[in-house]
């Protein structure tokens, strides 16, 4: 079983899950929006304000600098660029937050299944989670 | 260490936790290093970045937790580069590629590999949420003692874990041959799959007292005995947050290996621009229950050095066993024994041979 089973992928509660989307927001609402986007474990999309877009993982981002930026990792791989927030229009949460997931509950159910299917003497396979694969 | 405080210096590094990748082959249930998107689970740091950050951060021991640092394709000229600027490395490995690298390195008084056992087979199996991972690390550790390298293990415990089967894994890793063990509560990582059984700040001194009391013969423990003794809840201190930095692919992390709260350029900015005031047990709710030994082995690592009493306690703590809560040293130094039919098995609490007082953890 992956780690990141999209089909065990349960309901996110936070209003800053994959799909939501801020455009010509206030500095405010924006500045919440990046610290939520720092905190999300999935890719965003950034809107710039000469009409770029650029995807990729939010690693840090520095509200308190003289002038505030984020650190973003492009999803090509190309080099982290540093973003001033007042380049910033809007941002998406497009990549899949990593980080939610029914990974647990799902492996506690199959390792309980198979003790229960050793205790009943059947000869089962070993069971395990693994991490997403990389590659695509 | 001793150097530096004579130097006056408030604020040093006691370890760096060098984390050269977030790429790992197990997905364990109690971690929140490892989500990521791929690309990110892709990049790696090379082993210049690596050798810049020692240089710069100059702790004299270097853990690499990670990720697992043997899927590092250039992990082992990282560990050499380490070794040649004669810092202790711990590299913390769930040991599955162990059996196979093994070979690429070389013995070494500075390099120590950390094996991640969460406990007996069921235990550790359950923990890494695979079957068989146990086995796989058991035999490495042994092929590993057998060339002449050195091994410790690291535990990370969580709510649910039963004393006796801890101290038998003990006895278990004893027997192996093992120089150290480590172990830690496990930290509350909001970004872990399993949220449920982190232990509250209660449940780890009761937990730890009754694991850690009246050590048996031939344990033999890589960490501060002043730090055992805060776990079981015996002295109480306050988090070194920068007592033990991490750098890793985004930069130097604040404030500690295990909040990221952001990222520093340098080591040094790291140091000046952290409002470390910030963090710490009563500071901040994300620090409320934790009792790592990230932030707080330094403490105890600071306590025995920083005090003649500090110093005694350690010595005291070293040859006579952790000292219980609420057990306190009567006039003359004789202790009252409160549990006398089993007190033969009392053993002093015996330290790794080199660098006894600290270590690194994977998670």
């Amino acid at each position: 079983m992956k780690a990141g089973d999209p089909d065990a992928v349960g309901p996110d509660e936070s209003p800053y899950a994959q799909g939501y989307a801020v455009r010509r927001a206030s500095p405010e609402d924006l500045e919440e929006a990046i610290e939520a986007a720092f905190d999300y474990r999935g890719d965003v999309t950034l809107y710039l304000d000469d009409g770029s877009e650029l995807r990729g993982y939010i690693a840090n981002r520095n509200r308190h600098a003289p002038e505030p930026f984020l650190d973003l990792h492009p999803s090509d791989g190309s080099s982290v660029r540093r973003i001033p927030y007042d380049r910033l229009e809007g941002m998406a949460f497009t990549g899949r937050d990593t980080a939610v997931g029914k990974s647990w509950e799902t492996w506690v159910k199959k390792y309980r299944a198979k003790k229960e299917a050793e205790a009943r003497g059947e000869k089962v396979e070993r069971v395990g989670l693994y991490p997403d694969s990389l590659d695509g | 260490m001793i150097r530096r405080k004579l130097r006056g210096e408030k604020r040093y590094p006691l370890v760096l936790m060098l984390e050269p990748l977030f790429r790992c082959n197990l997905a364990c249930a109690g971690c929140g290093k490892i989500q990521y998107p791929a690309h990110i689970l892709r990049k790696e740091l090379t082993p210049e970045q690596c050798f810049a950050a020692a240089d710069e951060c100059g702790a004299p021991i270097v853990s690499i937790p990670g990720g697992e640092p043997l899927m590092h394709p250039r992990i082992v000229e990282i560990v050499n580069g380490l070794v040649a600027r004669k810092k202790y490395v711990y590299l913390c490995t769930n040991a599955i590629l162990l059996k196979e690298k093994l070979d690429t390195f070389q013995p070494s008084k500075y390099l120590t590999f950390s094996v991640h056992m969460d406990g007996m087979k069921d235990d550790h199996d359950f923990a890494v949420c695979r079957e068989g991972i146990y086995d796989v690390a058991v035999e490495a550790i042994r092929l590993a003692l057998a060339r002449g390298f050195r091994v410790t293990t690291n535990t990370t415990l969580f709510d649910g874990a039963e004393p006796e089967r801890v101290r038998a894994f003990f006895d278990e890793m004893s027997k192996l041959g093992v120089e150290g063990m480590m172990l830690s509560p496990g930290y509350g990582y909001s970004k872990a799959p399993d949220q449920e059984h982190f232990l509250r700040r209660s449940r780890t001194r009761e937990l730890f007292t009754r694991i850690l009391s009246r050590p048996r013969k031939g344990w033999h423990f890589n960490q501060s005995p002043l730090f055992l003794e805060f776990l079981m809840g015996t002295r109480e201190y306050q988090c070194t947050p920068w007592g033990m930095p991490t750098y890793n692919i985004f930069g130097w992390q604040r404030p500690c290996y295990l909040l990221q709260d952001g990222y520093a350029d340098s080591f040094a900015d790291l140091m000046a621009t952290t409002t470390w005031e910030e963090y710490g047990t009563d500071a901040n709710e994300k620090c409320a229950d934790c009792m790592m030994h990230c932030g707080y082995e330094a403490s105890a690592v600071d306590d025995t050095f920083g005090s003649i009493r500090g110093f005694l306690a350690t010595v005291r703590a070293t040859f006579r066993g952790p000292r219980e809560p609420g057990r306190k040293s009567r006039p003359g130094g004789r202790k009252r024994h409160a549990h006398p039919p089993e007190s033969r098995e009392r053993a002093p609490l015996r330290l790794a041979k080199e660098l006894p007082i600290l270590s690194g953890s994977k998670r």
